[in-house]
């Protein structure tokens, strides 16, 4: 039963699925020929200027993913509502666990197929590039993986109320609205509440602390929302 | 004595501001076909909504083949096969995608009655459903509630809409599920020809209550209409108090009594204003309009 | 549908006696012959899209009053003596209908004399078109 759910599944978010492998193909795209327009790139060794595209390539497709995982979150759920299947799927004997659970798997699988893809990308880069003084203009390696940290906290908070908006409404459409909407206005709210209380050194930290608050509570409502739902 | 496969006993269910069913008791026995009748409204869907555990009462239970729907939901649910009154199954799936996506969620699929339902339907398996007419959509629908075998059989108007031709084809396929091993059939309906030709028992029911649930040939044996004229100028004093309808024109005093014996026409003729009465008999559409008549309003005087 | 006979579900006549009286003139019409076998109750469903259990009573009815037998494992059988029993279970038939008939008639206030007049003329009619019929 479950393997059936996860292919309806896949084929109910077919085009959040393209979406989502289009974006990363694009990202990389766009950053080789940047790069390769870029004199001083073009200037270093073979070895350097493949490093450091594939580096840039995968912060920028990890950056571009996170918005793809909240239409995908924001489509799981409503889109069955929008077609009727919703009200099908309730009167067979899979029960509502079952059927998020599919959605789940789904969803995590796609953020850690990303993840791992961008973690390698970066990963061999770092590698390769010890012959190098710095992958980018003086940024420290640890700046880096805090960008990469806030980045997918950024994703996760935009999963998390794609999944309670997707939960919650009727409409895929507005639940991918919520999904990527809510993460970008989070460093609004923290920057001014910052100001409000005139400290700024932290900024970051409660922003990232933020994302995943928010995330976290999105997946916890929206299970709880939907497992007690009546689809008619 | 087994355990009937359907059983609601005192089932209320509110929404928001309004009682869809009233302490609604029913007993399905096993080997029967029940039509659910009743006026738009009435309850009907939200009944069967309830027996599958798509909508939980606000008090009361519901037991399908002995076990409570509302606990054993998804279990309850292997064993019973419905379609719903507007069935969209996937949209986007093709015909075979749908049963074959079915026959993964069904424990007990049998793939050889589905191919042969699908053959006998003339549904084209690579069409996909939204490009399918209703009575098509009905037809698939039925496909997917019938090829798991189910015990229980749960049907929501499954002929509303659907050209005569499409009515047959889905009426020889339900008989044809009652001599398989489907124990219980039921189906709401507001086509009472189709419902009297498939059923054995009808369930009355109205503004959420059940006004009478019978065997059909019991009903039309227990249900009459008394057509009495009355004296000049005098109107009825003692009705009878198994009236469930009666409308008084000019002398003419037309009454639906139930459950009628013929000797209630002497205690009638004794105690009114009448010169005669005679019995007239009634079919159950008949018997349904004046049921529901007089729930709404028990008595017309013009 | 309805190739063998009709059923009107909007009759207050219920099915099983529309199946029941329809079977008794068929076997005295010799559309069944004594000794031979009736269509099963399940196919007899199918064709005429009635309930099984419904033509399962008809049957029930039509074996109590003696038409029909059943024989094991071979299915339903019309009996011997059947059309003897068509043509008394007709006569009580008609004494029935008859009293039912007349007693409207005199509530309604016409007199026996009358009563017996119309009879008359009605059966006279009537043997009068069914010899036409016949001829």
């Amino acid at each position: 039963m479950f393997r059936a759910l996860i292919w309806k599944d896949v084929r109910l978010n077919r085009l959040p699925l393209i979406f989502a492998a289009a974006m990363v193909v694009v990202s990389y795209a766009v950053v080789v020929f940047q790069f390769s327009m870029d004199p001083v790139v073009k200037a270093g060794t073979w070895n350097r200027v493949l490093v450091t595209i594939i580096f840039a390539a995968s912060v920028a497709s990890h950056a571009v993913s996170q918005f793809t995982l909240s239409v995908l979150a924001g489509n799981l759920v409503a889109s069955e509502r929008v077609d009727r299947s919703a009200e099908f799927l309730a009167y067979t004997p899979a029960s509502r666990g079952t059927i998020l659970r599919a959605k789940a798997v789904l969803l995590a699988a796609v953020a850690l197929g990303l993840m791992l893809l961008h973690l390698c990308g970066m990963l061999i880069s770092l590698v390769f590039a010890t012959d190098m003084p710095k992958p980018t203009t003086g940024t420290s390696t640890a700046t880096i993986w805090i960008l990469f940290a806030s980045i997918t906290a950024y994703g996760f908070c935009g999963a998390g109320i794609g999944w309670l908006a997707s939960c919650i409404l009727s409409s895929n459409s507005s639940a991918v609205l919520f999904a990527i909407v809510t993460p970008a206005l989070v460093p609004i709210a923290t920057i001014l509440s910052m100001q409000v209380i005139d400290r700024h050194e932290s900024e970051q930290t409660v922003r990232v602390a933020a994302w995943c608050a928010l995330g976290l509570a999105g997946f916890l409502w929206g299970t709880k929302h939907y497992l007690g739902r009546v689809e008619t | 004595m087994t355990t009937p496969p359907i059983q609601l006993v005192d089932v209320t269910k509110d929404f928001k501001g309004h009682r869809a069913t009233d302490s609604l008791s029913l007993e399905f026995k096993s080997g029967t076909t029940v039509g659910l009748l009743g006026p738009n409204g009435a309850g009907k869907t939200t009944c069967l909504k309830m027996m599958l555990g798509l909508l939980r009462p606000t008090s009361g239970s519901i037991s399908i083949l002995g076990q409570d729907v509302v606990s054993n939901g998804p279990k309850v649910r292997q064993k019973i096969g419905y379609v719903p009154e507007d069935p969209w199954l996937y949209p986007w799936m093709t015909v075979q995608q749908v049963v074959r996506f079915a026959s993964s969620i069904y424990e007990s699929w049998d793939a050889a009655r589905a191919t042969e339902l699908l053959g006998q339907f003339e549904l084209p398996p690579d069409r996909i459903i939204k490009k399918l007419s209703k009575g098509m959509r009905v037809k698939a629908a039925l496909v997917v509630a019938l090829a798991h075998r189910p015990q229980v059989l749960v049907l929501d108007e499954p002929m509303s809409g659907l050209d005569p031709l499409v009515r047959d084809d889905l009426i020889a396929t339900l008989l044809s599920a009652r001599a398989e091993n489907t124990e219980c059939i039921v189906l709401s309906s507001h086509q009472i020809d189709d419902v009297n030709r498939l059923a054995d028992e009808v369930a009355i029911i109205h503004a959420g209550k059940l006004l009478v649930h019978s065997s059909i040939d019991d009903l039309l044996g227990s249900t009459k209409r008394v057509e009495a004229v009355l004296l000049d100028g005098r109107l009825p004093e003692k009705p009878l108090p198994q009236t469930v309808w009666q409308n008084i024109d000019r002398r003419n005093w037309s009454m639906t009594v139930h459950p009628f014996d013929e000797t209630m026409l002497a205690a009638l003729q004794a105690n009114n204003p009448i010169s005669s009465a005679r019995i007239v008999d009634l079919s159950v559409e008949q018997i349904f309009k004046d049921m529901i008549r007089g729930a709404m309003s028990p008595c017309f005087v013009h | 549908m309805g190739d063998r006979m009709i059923v009107d579900p909007q009759s207050p006549i219920p099915i099983f006696q529309q199946v029941a009286s329809q079977l008794r003139q068929q076997i005295a019409a010799g559309v069944y012959k004594p000794n031979e076998a009736l269509p099963s109750q399940r196919r007899l469903a199918q064709e005429i899209h009635v309930n099984p259990n419904t033509i399962q009573k008809a049957y029930d009815e039509l074996a109590r009053e003696g038409f029909i037998e059943s024989r094991r494992g071979a299915g339903l059988f019309v009996v011997d003596r059947s059309r003897a029993e068509v043509a008394g279970q007709a006569e009580r038939r008609l004494g029935r209908d008859l009293s039912r008939a007349i007693a409207n008639a005199l509530t309604s206030g016409i007199s026996p004399h009358r009563i017996r007049t119309l009879f008359r003329e009605a059966l006279q009619l009537e043997v009068a078109s069914s010899s036409r019929r016949l001829t």
